[in-house]
């Protein structure tokens, strides 16, 4: 197991800064995860980490070791690609073995290595196959076999998943889990999909404009989200964000467009702030019950144990989800957002507050 | 409804086209090997496999055989080596790539007959390049032992540009991710380039060597012009021995017979490495 750091790590393509300073430290056998929007610069710094890529300034340690120099082959990690990167001309088997042919191991522990790991991912069965004969989920499985195979100090794995149907990665990402418990491998993976990271991660860093907004451990992001473009990138569907009033500080009152709330902490702030408020931290109703107030369902979307619902109050939309099945488009509901549940954002430097 | 053999009338007019253009050509030609023809006597008499059978006795047939079949090997062997080499270099990226490739293609965009010209010149004795350069004195085009070596590099020199252009076609739809992937995983440049680039490869290599090898067969211009033929038949191929016994001599029926050996073995070389491709 192998302790990951980053230190000051900045690229720069010609004159456009991808990455703008990133200092990471990721523990002995952690499942780290770099969370962000396509073009954030994370694959960027995932291959930095492999290194093929150079970073512009900054340092890279495995283990207090300094790896900056080091070429790709001789920094022992295996890395998971997107597109699988499977060799079409060679069968399952020798893609699987290619890590070990490099290092001219014998053909016995090639055979029995390459059999451990089929094994240990389901694959027995298609060893003889070429790639193209596999299935999306089945080369998946191919291309984490092969970066297994090699017992590498560092795994990285750059959107393992996003080209597998949405029932296929459900399913990859319980086998993802339980091979990282199994193996233990310091993991650095990069995904966009929030709920991928939320589900696989001990810590997870949201990744925006080339620097790190906030690394935490899943469910802190989702609880205390440090800035507002963490708030709306964490859960789906994404944060309600309202305009309000701060009336008074202590106790805390704002006004959101004519619905004054009273919260538990008190505001230290100026008289404008940004309201979040997630679509399950509303109470809803159908009956007008005192401090909720009345609004008219424009969209439903059952989505099974839920619905989605916008409602909208004296010009406000808010995403609100419900276990109530019996909503329809058009119904009149009453709601109240759960003050406790409230983030507050700095409109201007949409910092937490 | 859709009628039953509509799909038949629709190739039709694609089948008359090839029918006189190729079909009846062809045909004519294996009929015409099949006669003693001779325009200057006025003879035309059927003869059977005659012309075939002498064929085997020809020495000057043989030769030209031989001719081409070195012509063939040698030329196409070197263009696939310093096809893949240039391919490979332009591959990486560098701000005058554009501007390099242009110029790399120039040799292949100028007609043949130009180029074999401008060879001519570069291989005189007294005045050329090339015996300047070495500071040699050897007679490249008049030598039975050079002639025919000259007219190859001039073949590699003219079209190791197109090989290259098509590996390199083929070098641009390996994905990245294969070379980073096999990189991470430890492997070498040569390395990679013996198990990953080389079979990756493979099919555009093949369809490269099919054009290749079927033009080289066939070469008749840029030796025709080069050398005519000579000195003393060294550098007769196949298509300029056939031409000069059909419209130099007016034998129809023999120089038909030599058409035909032509085109059956660019048949077996072309099903060869369809064959190759297909698996």
């Amino acid at each position: 197991m192998t302790r990951v750091e980053l230190k000051g790590i900045t690229k720069r393509f010609n004159t456009t800064e991808v990455i703008k300073g990133v200092d990471l430290l990721i523990e002995r056998g952690e499942f780290f995860t770099l969370l962000g929007p396509s073009g954030c610069g994370k694959s960027t710094l995932l291959n930095i980490v492999a290194g093929l890529e150079e970073p512009t300034t900054g340092s890279i340690y495995f283990d207090d070791r300094d790896v900056t120099a080091l070429s790709p082959p001789k920094r022992d990690v295996a890395m998971v690609f997107q597109t699988y990167a499977l060799y079409p001309h060679m069968s399952v088997f020798e893609n699987i073995a290619f890590p070990l042919r490099v290092r001219k191991e014998g053909q016995d522990t090639v055979e029995r290595e390459v059999r451990r790991v089929a094994a240990l991912v389901g694959l027995e069965r298609h060893l003889s196959k070429r790639p193209s004969q596999l299935s999306g989920g089945e080369r998946q499985r191919v291309a984490l076999a092969r970066a297994i195979v090699r017992r590498p100090r560092v795994f990285l794995m750059d959107e393992p998943l996003s080209n597998l149907d949405a029932r296929l990665r459900i399913i990859m990402r319980t086998e993802l889990k339980r091979l990282h418990r199994e193996l233990a491998i310091t993991t650095i993976y990069v995904t966009h999909d929030q709920e991928e990271a939320m589900s696989l991660s001990d810590r997870v860093a949201v990744f925006h404009a080339g620097t790190i907004q906030q690394c935490a451990p899943a469910m802190e992001l989702y609880r205390r989200p440090a800035n507002l473009f963490v708030a709306r990138f964490i859960g789906s569907p994404p944060m309600n964000i309202v305009e309000a009033k701060v009336l008074s500080q202590r106790p805390a009152v704002i006004d959101m467009c004519g619905m004054t709330i009273e919260l538990p902490a008190t505001v230290v702030a100026e008289e404008g702030v940004l309201a979040g408020i997630r679509p399950e931290d509303v109470e809803l109703s159908t009956r007008a019950a005192p401090a909720m107030a009345e609004a008219v369902v424009d969209v439903a979307e059952p989505v099974g144990v839920y619905q989605l619902l916008e409602i909208v109050y004296n010009g406000l939309r808010l995403m609100v989800r419900t276990e109530m099945e019996d909503i329809r488009a058009g119904d009149r509901v009453y709601f109240r957002p759960i003050a406790e549940r409230i983030h507050l954002f700095n409109p201007v430097t949409e910092r937490r507050l | 409804m859709r009628q039953k053999g509509e799909g038949y009338g629709f190739i039709v007019p694609a089948a008359l086209v090839l029918l006189f253009v190729t079909i009846y050509p062809l045909v004519y030609v294996f009929w015409l090997s099949l006669h003693r023809k001779h325009l200057i006597f006025q003879i035309s008499r059927f003869s059977g496999l005659e012309n075939y059978l002498f064929l085997l006795q020809d020495e000057r047939f043989l030769r030209a055989l031989w001719n081409t079949i070195y012509f063939t090997v040698v030329s196409v062997g070197l263009e696939l080596t310093l096809g893949l080499l240039f391919a490979l270099v332009l591959q990486g990226a560098f701000a005058t790539r554009g501007v390099v490739r242009a110029l790399v293609l120039l040799p292949w965009a100028l007609p043949t007959v130009v180029s074999a010209r401008m060879w001519e010149w570069m291989y005189n004795t007294d005045f050329g390049i090339i015996n300047y350069l070495l500071g040699v004195d050897v007679n490249w085009l008049g030598s039975p032992f050079w002639a025919l070596n000259a007219a190859i590099v001039m073949d590699v020199w003219k079209t190791t540009p197109f090989v290259a252009l098509i590996l390199m076609a083929g070098l641009q739809v390996i994905p990245r991710e294969l070379y980073q992937s096999a990189m991470v995983d430890g492997a070498g440049s040569l390395y990679i380039f013996l198990r990953i680039t080389l079979p990756m490869l493979k099919p555009v290599i093949l369809v490269a060597l099919l054009f290749r090898t079927i033009d080289a067969f066939r070469v008749f211009d840029a030796i025709y012009v080069l050398t005519g033929g000579g000195p003393a038949n060294t550098t007769e191929t196949l298509s300029i021995y056939a031409y000069k016994v059909l419209f130099q001599t007016l034998q129809f029926g023999y120089g038909s017979a030599i058409a035909m050996v032509v085109f059956l073995c660019v048949g077996f070389i072309s099903v060869f490495y369809v064959r190759l491709l297909s698996r």
